[in-house]
Order: structure tokens, then sequence, then C-alpha cells
């Protein structure tokens, strides 16, 4: 058990802050929306019944799309793009996809390289942009959760003050729709810049999101 | 063994994520 702990101490760690912080988000949204409902002189609802609500939905749901857009452009920027001395980027003459033989497919695959990439053909093709495609297909299949849930309780609020209801259409194209996107993404961008920027010269002894401390700010290293 | 923890931690954590997610989306559907 503790090896098992010491192994995989990130996963666990933030999963359990995750579940933490969820719960946490579920009691703090149901009081301000039992509160809201007061003032408006609607019902209160319970604990559980604020769960299948599409406000606890749209909240969620607007969060988690952010911060995988934010990997899945970080991990696809970097491909691409450097800052130079800064720990997140690579040299600046290794830009774009790297030989086969750095990235270890094709012919230069190993006895112990994973079964796709053994496999050659359409499989290496795909796993070799598996990390990306699943965190674009993750941010799409929330943003599009955000927009069902965010249309779902724009509409019983436009209700609420006897307002037409609006089509799944019209919403992706509304205020409240962009509103919440963008200020999830601005932040997202904001920190990923901060963090590329930030590591160049600024450390944390013992992190690999840092360079080794003694490193100078001019070296772009991967890992401290 | 150790593999398999490790595997069974992604799994976990992709399941969690994609069953919120459908959760999240009929929600939405039927509080259409």
């Amino acid at each position: 058990m503790r090896r098992f702990l010491r192994d995989n101490g990130l996963s666990v760690a933030f999963g359990l802050l995750f579940l933490v912080a969820l719960v946490g988000q579920a009691i703090a949204g149901h009081a301000d929306f039992n509160n809201r409902q007061s003032l408006e002189g609607g019902r209160t609802v319970s604990f559980w019944h604020f769960l299948t609500t599409s406000d606890f939905a749209v909240d969620v749901a607007e969060n988690w799309q952010s911060e995988y857009l934010q990997f899945f452009l970080y991990i696809l920027a970097t491909v691409w793009l450097v800052q130079r001395g800064s720990p997140e980027s690579k040299q600046p003459d290794q830009i774009g996809y790297e030989s086969d033989e750095k990235q270890r497919v094709g012919r230069h695959a190993t006895a112990d390289s994973p079964k796709w990439v053994r496999a050659g053909g359409w499989r290496t093709a795909v796993f070799s942009r598996s990390l990306c495609l699943v965190m674009g297909g993750l941010f799409l299949l929330s943003w599009l959760a955000q927009s069902i849930a965010g249309l779902s309780a724009f509409n019983a609020e436009q209700l609420s003050q006897l307002a037409d209801p609006v089509t799944w259409s019209q919403y992706v194209a509304s205020a409240d729709f962009w509103n919440r996107s963008l200020q999830n993404w601005q932040s997202e961008f904001l920190a990923i810049g901060s963090m590329a920027v930030l590591s160049v010269y600024l450390r944390q002894r013992g992190s690999p999101e840092s360079k080794p401390v003694g490193t100078a700010h001019g070296v772009t290293e991967k890992t401290g | 063994m150790r593999q398999a923890f490790r595997w069974t931690i992604f799994m976990i954590y992709l399941g969690v994520v994609l069953a919120g997610l459908a959760y999240f989306i009929v929600v939405g559907v039927l509080r259409w």
C-alpha cells in the first residue's frame, strides 16, 4: 500500500483534491442556488435535487472544458512554439514532430515500445497523436455538455422572467454562452503564459516543472 | 502488477470524466 501511494502520489492526491473540491462546490452551489431562489420567490430544493439541476451541470462543465482546452492547446502548441529559457519548452532547433529516431517510431521502435508503435501504419499515426486527440475530444465533449446544460439553465431563467426560451443554436451564439466560455479561457491562457515565462527566471528546487536551481536563465532545459 | 495499478488509475480518471460529461449532457437534455 505504501509503495502504491509513493508510486502514484500525484494521481491519487489530485484525484482526491478534485473530489473534495467538487463536493465543496456542490455544497456552496446548493446554498447559493437556494439563496437566489428565495430572493426571487422561487422554491428551494434539496441538496440531491440540486445535483440534478442544469445550474450545477453547467458550472462544472464550463470549468472542465477550459482545462481540457488548456492542455490540448499547450501540448499541441509546444510542438511548434518554443520559449527560450523555459523548462516547459524544447530546444529551438527541435521545432516540429522531430525525427523517427528521437521519437523511437518506425524502425527505431524498441521491443518495449507500446504495441501500436510496433504495429506501424494508421495505429502508429493515431497513437503518435493520442494525447492531443483525447484532450481535444474531452474539450469538445465538455464544451458540448456546457452548451446543453447552459441552454437548459438559461431557459429556466428566461421562463421565470416570462421571457421567450431560446434554441440550442441561438444559445451557442448568446452572450451568456460566450461569457461563460471566455471568462474561463482567459485565465487558462494567462496561466500557461505565466508558467512558460516565469519559469525562465524563477525556480522551484526539486520540481520537474522547474529548471535545476543553478541553471542559467538562458538555458532551455526540459527537467530539473 | 504495478503496471496494472497504473492502468487502473488511468481508466478511473478517464471513466470519471466521461461519466461526468455523460451525466451533465443527460441532465441538460432532461431539463431542456
